[in-house]
């Protein structure tokens, strides 16, 4: 139970709250250092784009906590809820497909550039890519909670006919 | 096999699976089958897709458009819009139209406008004998002139997907967005006329000053966004950055419209949005490179060019295209979906990449008031407490005056092309 906790707690929201003040800090420091204090950008500039990065990628995988994923939803009210409800399982197993492959995918990658260091920070670039497996980690997790739901759906109408 | 990648994409689109999923599965498939690439390609150009330091504008813009819209900024903007063009017939439809150009060039979307205008102006103007239909599509469609003139968020998309800079599209924007928002004005004064709307009250000469006066912070905004990038002072995303402190600083320390307590949740929002488009722009790279790697917009436009040899009717079939694709989606989806593939088309045919910029967000924007979906359309409705049928009346008036804005702008590639020429030299 405490790991279902910690996965479905805020731990996501706050390293993605973290990151985005980070940013936000590091870009106004971007802009001072240019103009007041006359320093390159790069550092600045290379580090800015990692963490918008990851609060991309986190940011999206909370989208899917809330299933808000933009989609076309003019049809949704013309068809009956038996359809919609095979509709959304159907929807969930296709994130979920997508989901596991570009995770493992994304491990693979991590494991091919783990001698490949960014050009200004030296940071490891497997550290920036590592955002990748997290994301489609939790995005493959919520999908299947959906997955989870949508039967329970279904298994309630059986049982009211 | 191209053909396929399309299908399959169409269907898992009407099957309502998300766009950004739907691009990124039917990639999946074309890689597994093509057995051309391996499929480690795939988070590679996600990766590679969002990777860019112009592209940080969008979360930033997203944050100050936030701030901006919560009280305190936006009511003194209409206020001095109120100073500026309220005494006339039919004033608060001008001051709606005004405020909306005042406000684009400080946020860059069109829904945060409609709702922290409209939340405003929908229920002065009903109170002041303006008909709901009227009022309704006076701020919707006024609200899309915030994408047109920059900064504008569909715009920082439209650079990055078609790898122009994004500071030149945001000033081809500017004058199509004031002459957007001319027309719009000449609309409501003709149906004022017609309706007897009426006038609001004139200012005393003190009152103006004191009102302008007390605007100058806010409308300082437009002069550091505005001024940074349109005199290459600062790069896009810095100006965005700009923009958030400026408008932190006002929103929470002068005017005290935001607490403190507040910020952690309009963050989130910022960080839900930027993660949904992103995710979009991830997955759109590894469809749109397939795309191109298939020389699939070279095979169109040769089609086009032997079947229509006409360039104007060209532009009216892309129109037609931007128009149907606004209409039945999201702007972000619909700019993610059919700008790699037509842009490269425009250009093949010979169409400036800036000009076709310009052209597709004014189509775009019309989507943004057009049912089926069109989110400002669904926000001024729900404030107006009005359904969308009994608003359309309304609308139609403006529907004609869009229509004659994005004809100058598709066949004067001038109005959006003379600025940045006249500023790069």
């Amino acid at each position: 139970m405490n790991i279902r906790k910690a996965l479905f707690s805020g731990v996501l929201e706050w390293v993605s709250l973290l990151a985005y003040a980070a940013l936000i800090v590091l870009t106004v420091i971007q802009v001072l250092s240019r103009y007041v204090l006359k320093m390159p950008v790069t550092f600045t500039e290379e580090m800015g784009r990692f963490l918008f990065i990851w609060v991309s990628f986190l940011g999206a995988a909370l989208v899917m906590k809330n299933d808000s994923h933009m989609r076309l939803d003019i049809l949704k009210d013309k068809l009956s809820t038996r359809v919609t409800t095979a509709l959304e399982l159907f929807v969930y197993t296709a994130i979920l497909i997508f989901s596991v492959v570009v995770f493992s995918e994304s491990f693979r990658l991590i494991k091919a550039t783990t001698r490949q260091i960014a050009p200004v920070s030296r940071l490891p670039m497997a550290v920036v890519y590592l955002v990748l497996p997290i994301s489609t980690f939790f995005m493959s997790l919520y999908s299947v909670r959906y997955m989870y739901l949508a039967i329970k759906n279904i298994a309630r109408d059986r049982n009211d006919k | 096999m191209i053909t396929i990648l399309l299908i399959i994409f169409g269907v898992f689109i009407v099957a309502t699976v998300p766009v950004a999923y739907a691009l990124g599965l039917s990639s999946m498939v074309w890689v597994v089958f093509s057995e051309r690439v391996p499929l480690i390609m795939i988070p590679q150009r996600m990766f590679a897709g969002i990777d860019s330091f112009p592209l940080l504008a969008i979360p930033f813009f997203i944050f100050a458009g936030q701030l901006m819209a919560t009280g305190g900024i936006s009511t003194r903007l209409i206020n001095v819009a109120q100073v500026l063009v309220g005494r006339f017939k039919g004033g608060l439809a001008y001051v709606n139209i005004v405020v909306s150009m005042l406000f684009a060039g400080i946020t860059g979307s069109a829904t945060a406008d409609t709702s922290s205008i409209g939340s405003v102006l929908i229920p002065a103007m009903k109170e002041k004998g303006f008909d709901s239909d009227f009022t309704v599509a006076v701020t919707a469609t006024s609200a899309t002139i915030g994408i047109i003139i920059p900064p504008s968020i569909p715009m920082v998309i439209y650079g990055i997907l078609m790898n122009q800079s994004i500071g030149t599209l945001f000033i081809a924007g500017a004058i199509p967005g004031l002459m957007v928002g001319i027309i719009l004005m000449l609309t409501s004064g003709f149906i004022s006329g017609k309706r007897d709307y009426p006038a609001g009250d004139a200012y005393s000469i003190l009152e103006t000053v004191r009102i302008i006066a007390d605007g100058m912070l806010p409308l300082f905004t437009i002069v550091i966004v505005l001024g940074g990038i349109i005199f290459g002072i600062v790069t896009p995303t810095e100006a965005a950055v700009m923009a958030v402190v400026y408008s932190f600083i006002l929103s929470v320390f002068v005017y005290r419209s935001v607490k403190i307590t507040d910020l952690p949740r309009l963050m989130m929002d910022t960080i839900l949005i930027n993660g949904m488009v992103m995710l979009m722009v991830g997955t759109a790279t590894i469809f749109s490179w397939i795309i191109t790697s298939q020389e699939l917009p070279k095979e169109i436009g040769n089609f086009l060019l032997d079947t229509i040899s006409n360039k104007y009717m060209m532009l009216m079939l892309f129109n037609l295209v931007l128009l149907f694709a606004g209409a039945v989606l999201d702007l972000t989806p619909a700019m993610i979906i059919f700008i790699p593939v037509l842009a490269p088309i425009a250009q093949y045919v010979g169409i400036d990449l800036i000009h076709f910029g310009v052209i597709s967000v004014v189509n775009l924007g019309i989507g943004l008031f057009t049912p089926p979906v069109g989110a400002c359309l669904f926000v001024s409705c729900s404030i107006a407490d009005i359904s969308m049928r009994d608003s359309i009346r309304g609308f139609i008036p403006f529907y004609i005056g869009m229509f004659i804005s994005l004809m100058l702008v598709t066949y004067l590639p001038a109005l959006s092309l003379w600025l940045p020429s006249l500023l790069i030299n």
